[in-house]
C-alpha cells in the first residue's frame, strides 16, 4: 500500500512508536498531573498559589524549545549532564517520552485543576468527617465523580504527543527513530509527486487515529457535562485544606526539586549554551554574545523574522477580528450558520499540523498545475502558510470570544438596543470595550504560536519562506548548537511575554481556548 | 461518660484578616447549642474549625477529655469523630442512600451485617428504609437532607454538627424538618452544634444560643434568657427583623 520508496515495515515501525510514545506519554503526564494538581488544590503544599500559576503556563511554549535545551544537557558527545543517559544520550524513545511528557503535563493537570474547581468541595470534606482518610477520599469520591476530566487529560496528552513533529523530528529522527509525522516529513522531502503521495497516505492513517481519540475525548467533556449538576457547588465555597503535617516539607521540596529539574535547569542550560562560545565549554569567564550576533546577521535571520512576525500580526488579527464577528453572530444573535461555522472550525484545530500542511501542499500542486495552463504562476509558500496557520488556530479566537459573549448579562446590550445603537455601535461602544482583555487575551494566544510554528511551516517553506521555527530548525540540524540556541532564546523570550499575558487566567478559561 | 465540647480562646485569622476573636463556649453533653448570626459572622467557619476541616490560629478544642487542637496537638478531621451535615447535603451521587449511610461505617471497618443492621436502623428512623436503594438524582431536595442527616447519625457520634442544613429547603418542608431534628435530638440524647442564620430555627431548637456577629459572641443564653433580655445594640437590632 505505501510501496513508493517506503516499506511496509518502515510505517508499521513508525506507528507502534507514534502508539506506544503517545500512551506512554499520557500515562506519566496524567499520572503527574492528577498528583499535583490534587496537591495545589486540596493540600496545603507550601507555595501552593506559585505552584499553581507555573504549573498553568501556557502552552504556548513550543516543546521543540525545550528538546533543544535537553539536547544541550543530554548530548551524548558534550552534553552537560550526558551522564544520567544512556549511551544515545538523550536522543531516543526515552529522550522524546522525557520531553514530552513535560509540555503534556499541562492537559490532564488544567484539566483536573478545573475538574477539583468546579466541584463541590463538601462532597470531599463529608467523606472526610465520615473518618475516611485522604487517600480513602481520594479514591471513594474524587474519583468516581471526576475520572472523566482525568481520562479526558490524558486523551489530550495522547493527541498532542501524536500531533507532535519538534521534539521526535529533534530527538528520534538523528537515531533513526521515526514517528508519523516525522515519517510524513521525511518521506515528504524525498520530494516528487511520490513523495506527497506517500505522506498523504501516511498522513489519513495519522488523521483517523487523532480522530479516534479526539471522539473518546468528545464523550468524556459530554459525560462530565451531564453530571455537572450533581457535583457542582450551588455556593464556591473554599475547600477545607489536606494538612500534609510530616510530609508537608518533603513533598513541597520533592515538587518543587521536580520542577526545577524539568524546566528551570533546561532554560539555564540553554541560556549557558547560547553564551557560550563553542559547545560544551560552559565556563562563565567565557562567555560571549557572538553567538547571537552571528544570528541576527544571519541573512536568513532578517528574511525570518519578518516573515513570522507579519504572518503571525496579520493572521492573529483577522482570526481574532473574525472571532470577534462570528461568535457575536452565534452567542447574542443566536445565528445557527455561525455556531456551526464556530464548530466546523475545531476540526482543523485538533488535526494534527503535519496533515494540514499536507493537505495545502497536495491542493497547492493542484493550483499551481492548473494556473500554469493560463500561463500564470504563483508558488509564495507564505500564502499557504497564512493559510495554514489560519486554519489551525481560528478555534482559539472564536471559542475564548465565544464563552466571553455569553458571561456578559444581555441587560448591559439591551439598553444600549433601547438607547438606539445600531449592531455596528453597539459592537463598537459596548462589546469591544466590555470584551477588551479577552480579545487582547485571544489575540496573544494565536499570535505567539504562529510566530513559533514549526511542524507546518517545516512542510510548506520554500525560497522566500523562511520562518523563525524554520530557520532554528535548520540551525539544529547543521548540528550549529550556539547559534541555535541564541535563537531559541530569541523565540522563548516572546513565548514569555505570552505567558505574561496569561498570568491569572484560571483553567477554565485556558481550557476554553483549547 | 461526660463529652462537653470546650472551645478556649479559640481564634482564627486569614492572614492579616481577623475572622474570629478568641472566643470561649461550651457545648455541654446532650445539649442543642445552635451559632446563630447574619451570613459572613463566621459562624460557619467556627464550625469548620471544631470539625478540623480549617486550622485555628489560636487556642484550644477539647472534646471529653481528649485535646483536638491546642499547643501541639491538631487532630485530623476524620479522626475527629463528628457527625456533619452540609449546606449543600454533599450526599454522594455515585451511591445509593443505603451506600452513603454505610459510608462511615465501611471506613470504620464494621462488618457487614452490623453495618446493614445499623443502616437499616438509622434509615427508619428518618422515615427513609424505603429509599435505601435510590440513587441522590432520584430523591427530593428534602429526602437528599434526610440520607445527610442519617449518614452524620449512623456512627453515633457524641455531637453532630450542621451547617445551615435547612437553608436549601421550602418553608413547609423546614418547619417539618425543624420539629424531625429536636424530636432526634430527644430521642438519640446526643449533643448537636447548629449554625443558622434563621433565628427561628434557633429559638425552636436549641437549648442554648450563642449570637455572633463579625467574629465575635455578641450574647449567650437560653431562648427564653435572650428573648427576655436582648443584649442592647446589635442583638436587639437583629432579632427585630423577622
Amino acid at each position: 500500500m505505501f510501496a513508493d520508496g517506503i516499506t511496509n515495515a518502515a510505517v508499521v515501525e513508525a506507528l507502534v512508536r507514534s502508539l506506544s510514545l503517545s500512551l506512554a506519554v499520557a500515562l506519566i503526564s496524567g499520572a503527574a498531573g492528577c498528583l499535583v494538581a490534587w496537591l495545589v488544590t486540596r493540600s496545603d503544599i507550601g507555595g501552593g498559589g506559585a505552584l499553581s500559576g507555573l504549573f498553568s503556563m501556557p502552552y504556548a511554549i513550543p516543546a521543540y524549545l525545550l528538546g533543544m535545551a535537553w539536547i544541550v544537557l543530554g548530548n551524548p558527545a558534550v552534553g552537560a549532564i550526558k551522564e544520567i543517559f544512556p549511551q544515545s544520550g538523550v536522543y531516543g524513545f526515552h529522550g522524546m517520552v522525557l520531553v514530552e511528557s513535560t509540555v503534556a503535563f499541562a492537559f490532564p493537570y488544567l484539566e483536573l485543576k478545573a475538574g477539583f474547581e468546579r466541584m463541590d468541595p463538601s462532597l470531599e470534606e463529608a467523606a472526610r468527617m465520615s473518618g475516611a482518610r485522604p487517600w480513602r477520599v481520594f479514591r471513594d469520591v474524587s474519583f468516581p465523580l471526576l475520572w472523566p476530566p482525568m481520562v479526558n487529560g490524558m486523551c489530550l496528552s495522547f493527541l498532542y504527543t501524536l500531533s507532535s513533529f519538534g521534539v521526535p523530528a529533534m530527538l528520534g529522527m538523528p537515531v533513526r527513530q521515526f514517528v508519523l509525522t516525522t515519517l510524513i516529513y521525511s518521506q515528504f522531502k524525498l520530494g516528487g509527486m511520490s513523495g506527497i503521495a506517500s505522506g498523504l497516505r501516511l498522513s489519513l492513517v495519522l488523521l483517523v487515529l487523532a480522530m479516534l481519540v479526539l471522539a473518546l475525548s468528545n464523550w468524556l467533556v459530554n459525560l462530565q457535562r451531564r453530571r455537572g449538576g450533581a457535583i457542582m457547588g450551588s455556593r464556591v465555597s473554599r475547600p477545607g485544606l489536606v494538612r500534609l503535617g510530616g510530609g508537608r516539607v518533603p513533598v513541597t521540596a520533592t515538587v518543587w526539586i521536580v520542577f526545577a529539574a524539568a524546566v528551570v535547569l533546561p532554560w539555564c542550560a540553554l541560556a549557558f549554551s547560547a553564551l557560550a562560545p563553542v559547545a560544551g565549554n560552559y565556563s562563565p569567564s567565557a562567555w560571549t554574545f557572538r553567538n547571537l550576533e552571528y544570528v541576527v546577521n544571519l541573512p536568513e535571520f532578517s528574511e525570518a523574522l519578518v516573515n513570522s512576525l507579519a504572518l503571525s500580526i496579520s493572521v492573529a488579527t483577522f482570526v481574532v477580528a473574525a472571532g470577534f464577528f462570528l461568535a457575536f453572530a452565534a452567542v447574542r444573535r443566536g445565528s445557527r450558520a455561525a455556531r456551526w461555522i464556530i464548530e466546523a472550525m475545531g476540526v482543523p484545530f485538533s488535526t494534527p499540523g503535519t496533515v494540514i500542511a499536507i493537505l495545502l501542499i497536495f491542493i497547492s500542486t493542484w493550483v499551481a498545475l492548473a494556473m500554469g495552463r493560463f500561463g500564470l504562476s504563483f508558488d509564495s509558500p507564505l500564502v499557504w502558510m497564512g493559510l495554514a496557520y489560519a486554519l489551525k488556530y481560528c478555534a482559539v479566537g472564536a471559542r475564548m470570544l465565544a464563552a466571553a459573549y455569553r458571561q456578559v448579562h444581555p441587560s448591559l446590550e439591551e439598553s444600549a438596543v433601547v438607547s438606539g445603537a445600531t449592531t455596528f455601535i453597539l459592537l463598537r461602544t459596548i462589546w469591544l470595550p466590555l470584551l477588551s482583555r479577552t480579545v487582547l487575551a485571544a489575540w496573544f494566544l494565536t499570535a505567539l504560536p504562529m510566530f513559533t510554528e514549526l511542524t507546518m511551516s517545516v512542510l510548506l517553506t520554500g525560497p522566500g519562506g523562511a520562518t523563525m521555527g524554520t530557520v532554528l530548525f535548520q540551525l539544529q540540524e547543521y548540528a550549529d548548537q550556539p547559534s541555535a540556541a541564541a535563537l531559541a532564546w530569541i523565540l522563548l523570550s516572546a513565548a514569555l511575554l505570552g505567558a505574561f499575558f496569561m498570568r491569572g487566567r484560571k483553567a477554565e478559561e485556558i481550557l476554553e481556548a483549547k | 461518660m461526660m463529652s462537653d465540647l470546650v472551645l478556649k480562646g479559640v481564634a482564627k485569622s486569614f492572614g492579616d484578616k481577623e475572622v474570629l476573636a478568641p472566643m470561649d463556649i461550651v457545648v455541654a453533653d446532650g445539649s442543642f447549642v445552635s451559632l446563630l448570626g447574619p451570613s459572613g459572622c463566621g459562624k460557619t467557619t467556627l464550625l469548620r474549625l471544631i470539625a478540623g476541616l480549617e486550622t485555628p490560629s489560636a487556642g484550644e478544642i477539647i472534646l471529653g477529655d481528649t485535646v483536638l487542637y491546642g499547643p501541639g496537638v491538631n487532630i485530623p478531621p476524620e479522626k475527629r469523630h463528628f457527625g456533619m451535615v452540609f449546606q449543600s447535603y454533599a450526599v454522594w451521587p455515585h451511591m445509593t442512600v443505603f451506600g452513603n449511610v454505610e459510608y462511615p461505617l465501611k471506613v470504620r471497618g464494621m462488618g457487614r451485617k452490623e453495618r446493614t443492621e445499623r443502616v437499616m436502623k438509622t434509615l427508619a428512623l428518618m422515615h427513609m428504609e424505603e429509599l435505601a436503594g435510590r440513587y441522590p438524582h432520584q430523591l427530593s431536595g428534602g429526602q437528599q437532607q434526610r440520607t445527610a442527616l442519617a449518614r452524620g447519625l449512623v456512627m453515633e457520634p457524641p455531637v453532630l454538627l450542621l451547617d445551615e442544613p435547612l437553608s436549601n429547603l421550602d418553608a413547609r418542608l423546614r418547619a417539618e424538618m425543624r420539629r424531625e431534628i429536636r424530636d432526634l435530638h430527644r430521642a438519640l440524647g446526643i449533643s448537636i452544634l447548629y449554625v443558622t442564620h434563621d433565628q427561628r430555627e434557633a429559638f425552636e431548637m436549641a437549648t442554648k444560643i450563642v449570637i455572633i456577629n463579625e467574629g465575635r459572641i455578641e450574647q449567650e443564653g437560653t431562648p427564653d434568657e435572650i428573648r427576655r433580655g436582648p443584649a442592647p445594640g446589635f442583638v436587639r437590632e437583629f432579632l427585630s427583623h423577622e
